[in-house]
């Protein structure tokens, strides 16, 4: 067992290490200077330009360039930010990943509990009207694209009732000395259309996953035995069905994590939620090849991650898996 | 038809979303395709001064906030939508059945090097690369951005074929083949890949909808489709301004991709249980 | 009992701590933006975000009213500066009122103004800092209030030279700072000034706090906090607004967008004359190199036939309604030498048509597109696309020139990307909006020769401009008649489409009372605002919401 963890890891690392080939390449695909973008304020004189020029080692064979940047992206140091210059790339991720966890461990919350559930609910009730239109509803859901939501959902319950904020994490008024239950209420106040939108879109994967496995368990014998037994019928499903039904839980965990990026890229721009969806949205409108790299890696590191954590968690949650 | 890519369709239709699905579909392809003949010029501004009109008779979805016509846009923006998308995916399921089917046959280090370089490229969100790639050519042109879109889409296909060919590959009729002296080519061409048609065309499906969505996100930004080029992602871009005071701007497009993607999915859905029963 | 407990919790963190009781006009404002001031301290090149802020924290000698002539020293106010008197024609000397004190108590010294006009001269400063001060020949102190100016030669606009570039900073803190460094020193993270409001803090990328200064000199400002809350969408903006969290929004065009603001009863807008002019500035060199001429745009015909191609007329009134006008030049609104009985001349397609055919222009392979020699009539249009007026415009701009077989490329770009750009030459029409400066020597920077290494990015060179400005700024005789020839002499050498000059329209609240905005620095009178008794809402009080 501990064999097969340190071979999952390993295969992890080398998928990383093949990814700082592919971002390493793709950003030498940039035709002419990626530094071309830096100007804007005019804080930087020809100095610090070719002392920049330097540190990036534009100035040296492309091997070279490669061994710099690996050794770099192992520490986490992507160099300097072109468009928030002179702010480094790391720390600005590093700022924004709270904010990311924040919205994406919301939606994974409201993934779980509605998505899920309505999954189980769907496998037990299979064939019925609940079932059919909740199959179309998830569907249609599944079909939007998340910025029109978003949008939607801003000109209706923030713009026309006045319900919600129409974006940003916090009001901008909070006092420094606010206690942490006004906080927690301002901060859930501005939550909600984002996660809400998040969710809604993505809510359909896990309904289908849980569905389906939910199925397959369901048809198995030791569920006719415990029905048989007398056992109430929610113990029945909760209880012994889902438990060895719980493969999609651990699929949406692992899904989960490079959802904070590039599946939120739309909604934190729109939302003005400061999360790296929308670092990277503006990395991208600001031409900041430094930055959209290192959101990249981080990403893929979140993926494979994820992706491990999702392995491991199969094998302590798949029956068929663990017998295996 | 015969083979087993005529029996997953067969089976799609047997389902009434998929057959929903799959209608809707060619209604939308056919607007697409003859739509554009009939229909005004949709980057034309008649009356600026106007600006958004409600749907009308001259104008039956309405003109947005610069007097374009919101239906003729609409429809151009579907051709352009489902031209993106037909060509991507084309382009991906070439890349990923090829490579994926070679790379399985072959095995031995190649299958190694080219499944760990895969496994790399899928850790990369595909939104991300697509951005990257993009941002390096602005004004892209459309062909070009399906290209670079279809050219991004091909890993998971390649997984998968890969997978049904080291499945296949131990199969009788494979090595009745080998034994009579076919090549490899051969082999791989006419025995393999037919046999793996069905998953292969469930992928296509879901990846066409996919494109959808992620050109429509890249129009969105101004990444993607350039004006005066219709699309509905642009569509939703210039309607933001007049969000509340002309709904219809952003509806169209918005319902627009919404019906289109739901009916793609739906139809891959209906293909995914005629493949596999036991999901229904 | 144990829910008592929790209730009476929920009650105590929900009552702000140290909500004391307040004037009754004293208020906050929460003023949306779409740039960040990162560093809003003189002697650097200022962007509008950091001019704004900074005209809230430091004071210039004098400020500009009334009759915005920057000829002489008729229509200043003072400010730091108590009075003045020319002592000849090269010297000018100003008594700094002893009443200024920066934000840490000490006042504001002749030392302040001498160090920073050294500054100005330092090697690291900015060239167009510089280049501003260039006619400064010396500034010494005098006695513990005097600052003597002396000038290099006479001309008309010494006062207005001297009070814009002469904004003292702290020397007391500054003066161990070199000019290269100044932009990254801590004090441009926390500046200090002597202006009525001082510097709270700033919230990278979300929001900057600025708070009312009791001890003002010139009277304590009724608005006790000022937040400059950064959102870059447009439509965010808006909607900070629309939704309550915002107290104040500038530039709110197009029409329909006043209307909405118009539509919600607490708020109402506010326009002003500005100083803003917008503009397609043609490429006279190859796109992204200076050493060729461009292709296409060369060809003064080629220019000449866009312009009268174009209905400006439609464009402007189509997006800006009353809120614009057309220009004659890169002039604004407020500037003294526009000629105020010239009107644009009507759209002339058909001749603009022609011109193209006569240049050589035609569509060979039937494509919609003119092309001679096998070079096609296409044009890439760079515009930021932050900015909605802009981009509506472009899109008439591109559908417009379509009809006349001209291939408009609309290339959408970023603030800090689109200024790139412009400087590097990687345009070949460059939508732009420039402030100008008060003063028509400003025009200097961007249509002449001379300003090739500054701001003239189209690189358009006309030596008879320059001689002409010279004159003009000499003063030997009547500046007038001689910038209105400079502004002649642009119409006709064509470097540019001038779209439009726009009326600054801001959405304010109307719980406040004696707005006043100054079109060349908009929001510097806010100490002077103050909240409508009775109307104040919880922000006001010390409360979030």
């Amino acid at each position: 067992m501990s064999r097969w963890i340190l071979r999952r890891l390993l295969q992890g690392v080398i998928t990383l290490a093949v990814v700082m080939v592919l971002l390493f390449l793709l950003m030498r695909l940039t035709p002419g200077d990626p530094l071309g973008g830096i100007a804007g304020d005019r804080l930087m004189s020809p100095e610090e330009m070719q002392l920049l020029r330097a540190r990036y080692g534009l100035d040296q064979p492309i091997l070279q360039q490669f061994m710099t940047f690996a050794r770099g992206a192992v520490q986490g140091d992507f160099g300097t930010s072109i468009h928030r210059y002179p702010d480094r790339v790391g720390p600005l991720i590093r700022d924004r990943l709270p904010a990311s966890i924040l919205l994406g461990g919301t939606v994974l919350l409201l993934n779980f509990t509605i998505g899920i559930g309505l999954g189980v609910l769907q496998a037990v009730h299979r064939g019925s009207r609940f079932d059919r239109w909740l199959t179309r509803i998830s569907l249609a859901a599944w079909a939007l694209p998340s910025f029109w939501l978003g949008l939607v959902l801003i000109a209706v319950f923030s713009l026309t009732l006045g319900l919600f904020p129409a974006g940003q994490m916090q009001d901008p008024l909070l006092p420094a000395d606010a206690g942490p239950l006004t906080r927690l209420v301002d901060l859930l106040h501005h939550l909600a259309l984002p996660a809400l939108t998040l969710s809604a879109v993505s809510l359909a994967a896990g309904m289908r996953f849980q569905r389906t496995a939910m199925l397959e368990v369901l048809r198995l014998d030791f569920v006719r035995a415990a029905r048989a037994r007398g056992l109430p019928e929610r113990r029945v499903i909760w209880v012994h069905a889902w438990r060895n039904a719980l493969s999609p839980v651990v699929t949406l965990l692992g899904l989960w994590l490079p959802m904070l990026v590039a599946g939120s890229i739309y909604v934190e721009s729109i939302f003005n939620w400061p999360g790296l969806g929308s670092l990277a949205a503006e990395a991208i409108s600001g031409r900041d090849y430094p930055l959209l790299l290192g959101t990249a890696m981080l990403t893929s590191v979140l993926v494979v991650a994820g992706g491990v954590i999702a392995d491991l968690g199969y094998l302590l949650v798949d029956p068929r898996v663990r017998d295996s | 038809m015969r083979g087993p890519l005529a029996e997953v369709l067969r089976g799609a239709w047997r389902s009434p979303s998929g057959r929903w699905g799959l209608v809707t579909l060619l209604v939308i392809a056919a607007l697409a395709l003859a739509g554009p003949l009939v229909l005004n010029d949709p980057a034309a501004m008649p009356d600026v001064m106007a600006g958004a009109e409600s749907p009308s008779l001259a104008h039956p979805l309405g003109t947005d906030a610069l007097s374009r016509d919101v239906l003729s846009r609409t429809i151009h923006g579907a051709r352009v939508s489902l031209g993106i998308a037909m060509l991507a995916v084309c382009l991906a399921m070439l890349l990923g059945t090829t490579i994926g089917a070679a790379s399985g046959y072959r095995g031995g280090w190649i299958d190694t090097v080219i499944m760990r370089t895969v496994d790399a490229g899928l850790a990369i969100p595909r939104l991300l690369v697509l951005l990257l790639l993009v941002l390096v050519w602005e004004r892209i042109p459309t062909m070009a951005l399906a290209v670079v879109i279809g050219s991004t889409g091909w890993l998971g296909t390649c997984r998968m074929v890969r997978g049904e060919v080291l499945r296949l590959r131990q199969m009788e009729f494979v090595r009745a083949a080998q034994a009579l002296g076919a090549s490899s080519g051969r082999i791989i061409l006419r025995h393999l890949i037919p046999n793996a048609a069905g998953p292969v065309a469930v992928s296509a499906t879901l990846g066409v909808a996919d494109v959808i969505l992620l050109e429509a996100g890249l129009s969105f930004l101004g990444m993607g489709v350039q004006p005066p080029t219709p699309s509905w992602g642009g569509m939703i871009l210039d309607a933001r301004p007049v969000l509340l005071s002309a709904p219809w701007t952003s509806l169209a497009p918005g319902l627009a991709i919404l019906v289109t993607v739901l009916a793609v999915n739906l139809v891959g859905d209906a293909l995914q249980r005629a493949l596999d029963p036991r999901s229904a | 009992m144990r829910i008592a407990g929790l209730v009476l919790l929920l009650i105590a963190s929900a009552t702000p701590a140290g909500a004391q009781p307040r004037a009754p006009d004293t208020g906050t404002i929460v003023i949306v933006v779409g740039q960040e001031a990162t560093t809003p301290i003189p002697t650097i090149p200022a962007t509008k975000a950091n001019g704004d802020i900074m005209s809230l924290l430091f004071l210039k000698l004098a400020r500009l009213d009334g009759s915005r002539g920057t000829v002489g020293d008729r229509g200043y106010t003072p400010e730091l500066a108590v009075r003045w008197s020319r002592r000849d024609s090269l010297t000018i000397a100003f008594e700094l009122d002893p009443r200024a004190r920066w934000h840490d108590g000490r006042p504001v010294l002749p030392r302040d103004v001498v160090h920073t006009f050294a500054r100005v001269r330092q090697p690291g400063v900015d060239p167009q800092v510089r280049l501003l001060a260039r006619h400064i020949a010396s500034v010494t102190a005098e006695g513990d209030r005097g600052v003597v100016v002396r000038f290099t030669l006479s001309y008309p606009e010494q006062y207005y030279d001297a009070i814009e570039n002469l904004v003292p900073l702290p020397s007391h803190l500054v003066d161990t700072i070199p000019a290269n460094r100044i932009a990254s020193s801590a004090f441009a993270q926390a500046p200090l000034g002597n202006g009525p409001y001082r510097w709270v803090r700033r919230e990278p990328g979300r929001q900057v706090e600025l708070a009312a200064d009791p001890n003002f000199f010139l009277g304590r400002p009724k608005l006790e906090r000022v937040i400059f809350l950064l959102a870059r969408d447009y439509e965010a903006q808006i909607n900070l607004l629309l939704d309550g969290t915002a107290d104040a929004l500038e530039n709110v065009n197009p029409p329909a967008r006043i209307a909405r603001v118009n539509a919600r009863p607490s708020y109402r807008v506010v326009a002003g004359p500005s100083y803003g002019v917008g503009y397609l500035l043609f490429n006279f060199k190859a796109y992204g190199d200076s050493t060729q001429p461009h292709p296409i745009l060369a060809d003064p015909a080629v220019r000449t036939a866009i312009i009268t191609g174009l209905d400006r007329s439609l464009i402007l009134r189509s997006t800006l309604g009353p809120y614009g006008s057309i220009p004659e030049g890169p002039v604004a609104q407020l500037h003294w030498i526009r000629d105020p009985g010239w009107s644009a001349p009507k759209a002339d397609p058909v001749g603009a048509a022609a011109r193209l055919r006569q240049a050589g222009w035609i569509d060979s392979n039937g494509d919609g597109i003119l092309d001679r020699n096998g070079v096609p009539l296409i044009l890439r249009l760079n515009y930021p696309g932050t900015n909605a007026v802009r981009a509506t415009m472009a899109a008439q701009v591109q559908e417009q020139l379509r009809h006349l077989g001209v291939r408009i490329e609309l290339v959408r770009l970023d603030g800090p990307v689109w200024l790139a750009r412009r400087e590097t030459g990687e345009f070949d029409l460059d939508f732009s909006q420039a402030v100008m400066t008060p003063s028509p020597t400003g025009l200097v920077q961007s249509w002449s020769c001379g300003g090739m290494s500054g701001s003239n990015v189209g690189r358009y060179c006309n030596p008879r401009i320059d001689s002409l400005l010279l004159a003009a700024a000499l003063g030997r005789t009547d500046p007038g008649p001689l910038y209105r020839e400079v502004l002649r002499q642009i119409r006709v050498d064509a470097p540019a489409v001038f779209l439009f000059t726009v009326s600054n329209a801001t959405a304010v609240h109307t719980r406040f009372q004696n707005v006043q905005f100054r079109p060349e620095a908009w929001w510097s009178l806010l100490w002077k605002w103050s909240v409508r008794p009775g109307a104040q809402i919880a922000r006001d009080r010390g409360v979030s919401r």
